[in-house]
């Protein structure tokens, strides 16, 4: 794992949760959707072994011509939507409801994709990050935000996924703006206690 | 001590020791090329979706649950 000015570069093999973002995200670049993949499959994209069957993706908010041609492409790359067709994708959205995507015929694993509706999501996706999986851009939320916002989160899984990602990423983080978030969210003390851990 | 005292004990050790095991992971994830580590966490969460995919036909839709008074907003 390589930490550059571009981004972050893993080189590993995909595994088949990878591949299923790594195809929607590919559609939905086709489409020129700005998108961040967000929470706890960020942990598993660096390397945390735990079990996850799926990925939030959160994208900017777009029309019913963007909303139709992206099912129609989603459609032909293999995919349905595993909740509700795919064809209610723009209503789905628009009611700030969640889409899931899965490969046709199955519900898991899933890319859970939803518009952007708070703050938190803008800013997951004004500071996203590509990382480059075995050749292939992904945008991920800033790690340094992910880390804030899942200690704010405060179940014990969310907690040991910031632990994690604190960890694997070090001294790669940049600290000021993991602090800022820290505090913007109101969790110096789960902060305090991560670094203490 | 106390029974709610032993437990609380347990439970803070137990959670110790899964930090400790977090932080040892992202050291050897930090150490090691990314073929190697991906190797084991692709074949955990390949499993897992497998065995999740074998048993998925079995899950009720959620439009089963999307109604129910048992759920919150």
């Amino acid at each position: 794992m390589e930490f550059t000015e571009e981004g972050v570069v893993i080189d590993k093999p995909p595994s088949d949760l990878d591949r299923l973002i790594l195809d929607v995200s590919a559609v939905l670049d086709s489409l020129d959707i700005e998108h961040a993949v967000v929470s706890c499959y960020v942990a598993v994209l660096f390397g945390r072994s735990r079990a996850t069957e799926d990925i939030d993706v959160i994208t900017e908010r777009f029309g019913e011509e963007t909303a139709t041609a992206l099912a129609t492409e989603l459609r032909n790359a293999g995919y349905w939507g595993s909740a509700m067709p795919l064809s209610d994708l723009h209503e789905t959205l628009r009611d700030d409801l969640p889409v899931r995507i899965a490969e046709d015929g199955h519900r898991v694993p899933n890319v859970e994709l939803t518009f952007a509706t708070d703050r938190d999501d803008r800013i997951s996706l004004e500071n996203a990050i590509t990382v480059t999986l075995d050749g292939e851009p992904l945008r991920v939320g800033s790690l340094e935000f992910q880390i804030a916002y899942k200690l704010d989160m405060g179940a014990q899984k969310d907690y040991e996924d910031a632990l994690y990602l604190h960890e694997v990423a070090g001294s790669n983080l940049n600290r000021t703006a993991l602090e800022q978030y820290v505090t913007e969210l109101g969790v110096e003390n789960e902060y305090e206690r991560l670094r203490e851990t | 001590m106390s029974d709610s005292e032993r437990r609380e004990r347990k439970h803070d050790r137990n959670q110790r020791d899964r930090h400790r095991q977090i932080r040892e992971w992202a050291a050897y994830v930090r150490s090691h090329p990314d073929e190697d580590w991906g190797e084991q966490v692709n074949t955990l969460v390949n499993s897992q979706l497998q065995s999740a995919r074998h048993l998925e036909a079995e899950r009720p839709d959620e439009s089963v649950f999307r109604d129910s008074p048992l759920l919150d907003e």
